[in-house]
C-alpha cells in the first residue's frame, strides 16, 4: 500500500438522520475516512456512535423513513487504477446500486439470520447471487458455491447446499454469511460485528478465516466491532467514533500507542488485558450523550478530564496530529503526553 | 469429590462449599403423557470451596452450565444432586439474624420459611438490567421491595433505600424514576442496590457486565470491588470475558459441558493455563495491543461445542482437543493438583509442567 494508491471508498462529511418522536436523532454526523484497497479498517465506538448506521447509508439501506441521509458523499472505486472512474454510492440510481451491493461492496452482519433467508436453501442463496452477478448457469454456480462453502471449512459442503440456515451453530451460519459476501470477490467488505454473538473459541476460528480469505481476494475491509482486541489483531487503521463523528483516526499502533484524542485514551483505559495481572481500570465517567441533543461543542466534553471552556463551545474538527494520524481533539497534545505516562 | 483449597494466605474462611453439585434438566416427549427421555446435563459434578471475602471467577463457553451453576447454588433450582453448605461467617451475624445460628447450613435440605431466611445472605445480580427489573415500579419501590420481603420495618425503609442507592452511585432523588428511565450501567447499579439491600454476604454475579458498553463495564467493575472492600462481600463471578475474569477474580475455575477442568489462583491459571482447553480460550482472545497481538500465536480450536445432551465420553474435550490420544476416548481424566492450589482433569496437563 503506497501513499500514491487512489482509495476505494472516499467518505466525506456523510450525515443520516432519524426523524423521531423525540426530534432528530443525528446517528452519523459529518462522518469522513478514507479505505485502501486491500486494508482493514477498524471501527470502534460504543453502542449508539453510529458506527452500523454509517455502514448501512453507505449501502443506502437505513429504512427511509424514519431514516434520511442529509448530506455528504462516498465516492467508490471498483477499479483503483482508473482513479477517475468513480461513482458517489450516495446518488447513484438504484439499479446500480443492486448491481454494485453483493458483488463490489458486500456486507456481513451482526446476526446471520437477518442476512439468510430462512425458508430458502443454502445452495440457492449463494447460486443466486452468483446466476445474477457474474452470469453463471445453475451448474457452474452450484459447482462454484460448493467449492465456496468448501473453501470457509464447511465439513460437507455438497451436503450443507441443500440444508437450511436453521440446522447451522452460529459458527458455521457466520462461514456461510462469510462465503456468500465473498463469492464475487468484492472490492470492499463491510463486517458489523461479524463475531461478536460467537463464543470466543469460534469467534477466533471465524475471524481467522475472513482475515485469511480477504488476504487473498484483496478485498478491502471495514469492520466493525466494539472489541478492541479484535482491532488490534486484525486491523492496519483504526477509526474512533464517538456520536456519530470520527474522533480520531491512524495507524492501528499509532492509535494504541499514541492516542490524541480524550475518548480514545479513556476507552484504553477502561479495558483490563489478559496478559496483565490484577490491574487498576479506569472508567470513563458519565454516559454517552443523547443523539437527539447533542452538545454544541466536544460531543465528548461533559465526560472528559482535559475539557475547558473552548471544548464547550466549539467543536473540534479533525486535524493531523502525525503521519496519516488525525485526532478531533482540542487538548490532542495533553492526552499525548498523558497516554505516555 | 471435595476439592482441597490452598490454604492461601489471601482467602478466608471457608464460605461457600459446594460438594458434587448436579442439576439436569429433563427432556420430556409425548402428548398426552410426557415420559422424560433424556437429560441435558447443564451441570454435571462440580466441587469447589469459595472463601470469605474472595472473587471466584468461573469462565467458560456459551451453554456450558455457568448460569445454572450460579442457579443451582442459590436454590433458584434445585439441584439433582450434590449439596450446597453456607458456612457461619466468623464475625457474621451482628444484626441478629438468626440464619446460621447452629452452624453451617446445607442449602439443599432447606424448605419454604427457613430457605427464605438463609437467602437474605445469598443473593444475585443479573445479566440483563432491563428484564431483571419491574418496569411498573420505581426504582426506590424496587430496592425497597427487598427489604419488605426479608422483613424490615418500614419506617426504617425509606432512608434505608436512599443509603442504598448513594451507595451504589445513584442520586436518591431518582427514587421515584421508574428503570427505563435510566441507562443500562445506571440500571445494573439498581440491580445491585436491590441485592445488597438485604446486606448478603456472598452474591452470584451472572454476566453482569454483558450488557453493557465497555466504558461502562469498569465502571461497574469498580463499584463491585469497592462494595466488596466495604461490605466484605464474596462474589461468585460468571462471565465469558477472560479478561475482566482476570482483573477481578482471586481464584477462577474454568468449565467446560457441564464440569470444571481447571481451577487455580488467577495469575497461575493465566500465566500458565495446563489444561488445553483453558490454553485454547486464552489464547483466542485478542490483547488490545497490537504490538503484542501481531506476535501471537493461536490455538485455533477446530469443530463446535458438542451438546450437554450427549456428551463426548471420557474426557469431554477429547473431540476438540488437540493433543487428545487413546486413553482420552476411553478414561475420565482424574481431578489432579499439578501444582499448589493449581487443580486440572487431563491426562495429558503434567506434560505442560515445566
Ligand atoms: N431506525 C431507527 N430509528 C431511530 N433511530 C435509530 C434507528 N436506527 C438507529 N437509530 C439511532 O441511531 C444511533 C446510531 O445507531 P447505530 O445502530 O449506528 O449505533 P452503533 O454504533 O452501531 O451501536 P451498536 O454498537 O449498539 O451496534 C442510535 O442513537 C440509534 O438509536
Ligand atoms: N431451563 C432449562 N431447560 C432445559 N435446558 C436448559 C435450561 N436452562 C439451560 N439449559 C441448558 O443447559 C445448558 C447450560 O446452560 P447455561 O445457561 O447454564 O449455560 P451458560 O454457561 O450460562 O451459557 P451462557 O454463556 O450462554 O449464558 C445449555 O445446554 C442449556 O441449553
Ligand atoms: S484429557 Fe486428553 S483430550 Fe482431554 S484435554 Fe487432556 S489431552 Fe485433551
Ligand atoms: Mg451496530
Ligand atoms: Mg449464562
Amino acid at each position: 500500500m503506497s501513499d500514491s494508491t487512489a482509495p476505494v471508498l472516499e467518505v466525506t462529511d456523510l450525515r443520516t438522520s432519524f426523524f423521531t418522536d423525540a426530534g432528530e436523532v443525528r446517528a452519523v454526523d459529518g462522518l469522513t475516512f478514507d479505505l485502501l484497497p486491500g486494508e482493514t479498517l477498524g471501527i470502534v465506538g460504543e453502542s449508539g456512535s453510529g458506527k452500523s448506521v454509517a455502514a448501512l447509508s453507505l449501502l443506502r439501506l437505513i429504512p427511509m423513513p424514519p431514516g434520511a441521509i442529509k448530506g455528504g458523499a462516498a465516492i467508490f472505486r471498483a477499479d483503483p487504477r482508473q482513479p477517475a472512474a468513480c461513482q458517489d454510492l450516495l446518488q447513484v440510481p438504484d439499479p446500480q446500486l443492486r448491481r454494485i451491493r453483493g458483488n463490489d461492496v458486500a456486507m456481513i452482519f451482526q446476526e446471520p439470520m437477518t442476512s439468510l433467508n430462512p425458508v430458502m436453501k443454502i445452495g440457492a442463496q449463494i447460486t443466486e447471487a452468483l446466476q445474477l452477478h457474474k452470469g453463471l448457469d445453475e451448474d457452474e454456480a452450484r459447482a462454484r458455491a460448493a467449492a465456496l462453502l468448501d473453501r470457509v471449512g464447511i465439513p460437507d459442503a455438497v451436503a450443507c447446499l441443500d440444508g437450511y440456515p436453521h440446522q447451522l451453530s452460529g459458527g458455521m451460519r457466520q462461514r456461510v454469511m462469510i462465503a456468500m459476501a465473498l463469492c464475487c470477490d468484492p472490492q470492499i467488505l463491510l463486517a458489523d460485528e461479524p463475531t461478536t454473538a460467537l463464543d470466543v473459541t469460534i469467534q477466533a476460528q471465524v475471524l481467522e478465516l475472513l482475515a485469511r480469505l480477504t488476504k487473498e481476494t484483496g478485498t478491502a475491509v471495514i469492520l466493525i466491532t466494539h472489541n478492541l482486541g479484535v482491532v488490534a489483531r486484525y486491523a492496519d487503521r483504526v477509526l474512533v467514533m464517538y456520536a456519530g463523528r470520527a474522533v480520531e483516526v491512524g495507524p492501528a499502533t499509532a492509535i494504541y500507542r499514541r492516542p490524541h484524542h480524550a475518548y480514545t485514551l479513556g476507552l484504553l483505559d477502561s479495558v483490563p488485558r489478559l496478559d496483565a495481572p490484577a490491574q487498576r481500570i479506569v472508567p470513563i465517567e458519565g454516559v454517552p450523550p443523547d443523539p437527539a441533543h447533542l452538545p454544541p461543542g466536544c460531543a465528548f466534553a461533559p465526560r472528559c478530564r482535559f475539557a475547558t471552556d473552548i471544548c464547550r463551545e466549539l467543536r473540534p474538527a479533525l486535524q493531523d496530529v502525525d503521519n496519516g494520524h488525525q485526532a478531533a481533539c482540542h487538548h490532542a497534545g495533553e492526552v499525548l503526553a498523558a497516554a505516555s505516562r | 469429590m471435595t476439592i482441597p483449597d490452598p490454604a492461601s494466605p489471601l482467602l478466608g474462611q471457608p464460605l461457600i462449599e459446594v460438594q458434587d453439585l448436579q442439576l439436569h434438566f429433563p427432556v420430556k416427549r409425548g402428548v398426552l403423557i410426557q415420559r422424560q427421555v433424556a437429560a441435558v446435563k447443564a451441570v454435571d459434578g462440580l466441587s469447589f470451596t469459595i472463601h470469605d471475602g474472595e472473587t471466584f471467577g468461573l469462565v467458560g463457553e456459551s451453554g456450558c452450565g455457568k448460569t445454572t451453576a450460579g442457579r443451582a447454588i442459590l436454590q433458584l433450582y434445585r439441584p439433582t444432586a450434590g449439596h450446597v453448605w453456607l458456612h457461619p461467617r466468623p464475625s457474621g451475624g451482628e444484626d441478629g439474624i438468626p440464619a446460621l445460628a447452629e452452624g453451617s447450613v446445607d442449602l439443599t435440605t432447606l424448605r419454604g420459611r427457613r430457605l427464605r431466611q438463609v437467602r437474605r445472605r445469598i443473593q444475585m445480580i443479573f445479566q440483563d438490567p432491563y428484564a431483571s427489573l419491574n418496569p411498573r415500579m420505581t426504582v426506590g419501590g424496587i430496592v425497597a421491595e427487598a427489604l419488605t420481603i426479608h422483613g424490615l420495618h418500614k419506617h426504617q425503609r425509606r432512608q434505608r433505600v436512599a443509603q442504598l442507592l448513594d451507595t451504589v452511585g445513584i442520586s436518591p432523588a431518582l427514587a421515584n424514576r421508574f428503570p427505563h428511565e435510566f441507562s443500562g450501567g445506571q440500571r445494573q447499579r439498581v440491580g445491585i442496590a436491590r441485592a445488597l439491600a438485604v446486606e448478603p454476604w456472598f452474591v452470584v454475579a451472572d454476566e453482569p457486565l454483558s450488557a453493557l458498553d465497555v466504558s461502562i463495564q469498569a465502571q461497574i467493575v469498580n463499584l463491585l470491588q469497592e462494595l466488596q472492600d466495604r461490605f466484605r462481600l464474596t462474589y461468585l463471578f460468571i462471565s465469558h470475558d477472560l479478561a475482566v475474569v482476570r482483573a477481578v477474580s482471586h481464584r477462577v475455575a474454568v468449565m467446560y459441558l457441564g464440569q470444571i477442568v481447571e481451577l487455580a489462583p488467577s495469575d497461575a491459571l493465566y500465566r500458565e493455563p495446563l489444561h488445553p482447553y483453558t490454553q485454547a480460550l486464552l489464547s483466542a482472545v485478542p490483547i488490545p495491543d497490537p504490538a503484542v497481538e501481531r506476535r501471537r500465536d493461536r490455538v485455533i480450536l477446530t469443530g463446535d461445542i458438542p451438546s450437554p445432551l450427549d456428551p463426548p465420553p471420557a474426557c469431554r474435550f477429547h473431540n476438540r482437543c488437540p493433543i487428545a490420544i487413546d486413553i482420552c476416548r476411553e478414561q475420565d481424566p482424574e481431578w489432579r493438583e499439578l501444582r499448589p492450589g493449581h487443580y486440572v482433569a487431563c491426562h495429558r496437563a503434567q506434560e505442560n509442567l515445566i
